[in-house]
């Protein structure tokens, strides 16, 4: 629904840095601190359907930002036939909603993506296992199977908390190699593969008992009433299906078995390039100035915690708000290997 | 200095002229309207209400259950189902005429009102009633009094009580039948052009709001305590009740856009292609007695 009562966006940012060099250049250090308050952002709301409109565009309250950029450049070896580049950057990000619209601190970014007063946006928001105190799941007693909670888990932020980057380059005589390595971390993903291959029955955990009855992992029993509930280790309730019917309906209900940590370790490129030096060109008689000849090998590794069994965290759906959701029937990511060869005229 | 009060005065002057220009505003959208005629609003209503019988969560689902038909083997699915293990986020298109034709029926109703169109406003009423009956058989409490007011700020509409939202569809009706009668008391016609359900004919939607009045009563004559007031609104239109209620806008077998959707979902597509549901989905003995032999009353 169109929002007559719009307003413009504004934003206040301040930002101060520092650069410091030393030893002629060899060693560079840039830091800088930001923070960025923002005001009236235009979001699509999703409200109740019964009122005529799936969604309505509003002017949220005021978003907080801030940050911290570090970027060191060392220069250790530098002669005449060598010389080695490192490159370390670093960068630490934080926001929160410091208020949304005087009807709600909630906000539904679609997705399960949720704007919420006091936290990081966006934040992911599940639906989750009964748990007892202690956050073990609580299954029922005849099923053997959790009961989905009526609350809604706050799962965390969607976005890095912290990016890490290390860039080597070194030199020798006509050989040069560089690399970058990233390291992206603590935020959280819902995976839509995860939900899909538990659907078709493919993934690795749909097969850990063997598509046998189990007994849930880690979950207890209220022995006690449904007013004053007792709990004790389960050890030999078992559920009450582990086949089709458990993995498609009861374990796809719940959105929590496919929130993973979305960390990650990537080399995301390793270049190796060799420059013909031009006294071996000089037959050519000043015809050939250069030849060059390189590899380049991109997206060669990638490092995930053990809970990250189904791929690469960017493949994000990322193009509206709700970031942090990779969507099921993504092209996997790829490897390339490339091979350059260069000639100068 | 009287040659640049001159100059200012042509300056605010070209400017003016300039800013009054009307291909400057860039805020008009050609190509989104927000006004229509209450006749063809109607008629994308009056096809999804028509459609709606057939078709989403309600056909899927509550024909599955009512026994209508069966889900096939070669297909796997369905456990919900079969197991009535909903969630709140499965089969959630009972909601979607809130959306979609109850919007729509507002607008004709309060536009043809403006216009006098006594007739439009009767039939829109119907199926108002129509539509909002399914919804609340289908979930009990549901928005109704409050619903369908976005635009007004009713961004989170309150539940109301299924029995008062069932009384208050009677008396819709008692005054849809009111509205349609005034209309041909008045010779105020509905545009033939505009009906797929019966052209027009206000006889018809009278005696259409005759059986949906019967069938909102019937439906309360099982529940304790409620004979008095079933006797009390037993009363119909002299008009009768209709023999046959058919919804066809122009459906052509083979067009793209403009099949028949219960023949294209169910059975075969545009281009003559057996559909995915024709396998999935089967017709149920029961159901194939009911069309072959009626319903035996």
């Amino acid at each position: 629904m169109k929002n007559p009562f719009m307003e413009p966006e504004f934003t206040l940012s301040n930002e101060i840095g520092i650069d410091l060099n030393f030893l002629e250049s060899r060693i560079n250090l840039e830091a800088a601190y930001y923070n960025m308050s923002t005001t009236n952002q235009t979001l699509p709301a999703d409200i109740a359907p019964s009122s005529g409109f799936t969604s309505m565009y509003i002017n949220s309250g005021e978003m907080f930002n801030e940050g911290i950029e570090l970027e060191l450049q060392v220069v250790p070896v530098f002669r005449q036939d060598v010389r080695v580049d490192l490159s370390i950057n670093y960068a630490y990000w934080h926001n929160e909603v410091k208020s949304l619209t005087e009807a709600f601190d909630e906000l539904s970014l679609g997705n399960y993506v949720y704007a919420i007063v006091g936290l990081t946006y966006p934040t992911l928001v599940t639906s989750d296992y009964e748990r007892d105190p202690d956050g073990r799941v609580i299954v029922n007693e005849k099923t053997g199977l959790p009961t989905k909670s009526t609350d809604l888990f706050r799962q965390g932020q969607t976005t890095p908390k912290h990016i890490l980057g290390f860039q080597p380059h070194i030199r020798y005589k006509g050989f040069t190699f560089g690399a970058s390595i990233e390291y992206r971390g603590g935020f959280v993903m819902r995976s839509g593969p995860a939900n899909d291959m538990s659907f078709t029955g493919i993934s690795d955990i749909t097969s850990w008992t063997g598509r046998e009855k189990f007994v849930w992992p880690n979950s207890v029993v209220n022995v006690g009433s449904e007013e004053n509930p007792e709990y004790v280790e389960n050890t030999n309730i078992q559920t009450n299906d582990g086949n089709v019917n458990f993995w498609t309906q009861t374990y796809r209900s719940t959105i929590d078995n496919f929130v993973i940590n979305a960390a990650f370790w990537k080399l995301r490129e390793v270049t190796f390039f060799y420059d013909v030096p031009r006294s071996a060109l000089a037959f050519t008689n000043n015809l050939v100035k250069g030849i060059s000849v390189g590899f380049v090998g991109r997206n060669l590794m990638m490092l995930l915690p053990e809970s990250n069994m189904y791929g690469d965290p960017e493949s994000n759906d990322g193009t509206g708000n709700d970031v942090g959701y990779a969507p099921g029937g993504a092209i996997p990511p790829t490897r390339s290997y490339g091979f350059n060869l260069t000639f100068t005229f | 200095m009287k040659k640049i009060t001159i100059y200012t005065f042509l300056a605010l002057f070209v400017l003016s002229i300039v800013g009054c220009e009307e291909y400057l505003d860039v805020n008009q959208n050609p190509n989104d309207l927000t006004i229509s005629t209450p006749e063809l609003v109607f008629t994308g209503a009056a096809k999804l209400y028509g459609e709606r019988q057939f078709m989403g969560s309600g056909f899927s689902l509550l024909g599955s259950w009512m026994g209508y038909f069966g889900h096939c083997g070669g297909w796997s699915g369905w456990h919900e189902v079969h197991s009535y293990n909903m969630t709140s986020s499965q089969y959630t298109g009972f909601w979607t005429p809130y959306t979609n034709e109850l919007k729509s029926i507002k607008y004709v109703k309060e536009k043809s009102m403006e216009e006098g169109n006594y007739g439009l406003v009767g039939a829109a009423k119907i199926m108002e009633v129509g539509t909002c009956e399914r919804i609340v058989d289908t979930y009990g409490d549901v928005p109704y009094f409050n619903a369908v007011r976005g635009k007004e700020g009713t961004t989170n509409p309150v539940y109301d009580d299924a029995q008062d939202i069932y009384e208050d569809l009677v008396l819709q009706l008692d005054s849809a039948i009111m509205y349609l009668n005034d209309a041909i008391d008045g010779h105020i016609d509905i545009d033939a052009a505009a009906d797929p359900m019966f052209g027009g004919n206000k006889e018809n939607w009278i005696r259409y709001a005759n059986i949906l009045k019967m069938r909102i009563l019937i439906k309360q004559a099982e529940m304790t305590g409620r004979d008095s007031y079933i006797s009390s609104h037993w009363s119909f239109d002299a008009l009768g009740f209709p023999t046959e209620v058919t919804m066809n806008p122009g459906y052509m077998v083979g067009s793209s856009g403009k099949m028949n959707p219960l023949y294209e979902s169910y059975y075969k597509n545009y281009q003559g292609n057996e559909t995915s549901y024709h396998t999935q989905y089967g017709m149920s003995v029961f159901l194939q007695h009911l069309y072959q032999e009626g319903p035996g009353l």
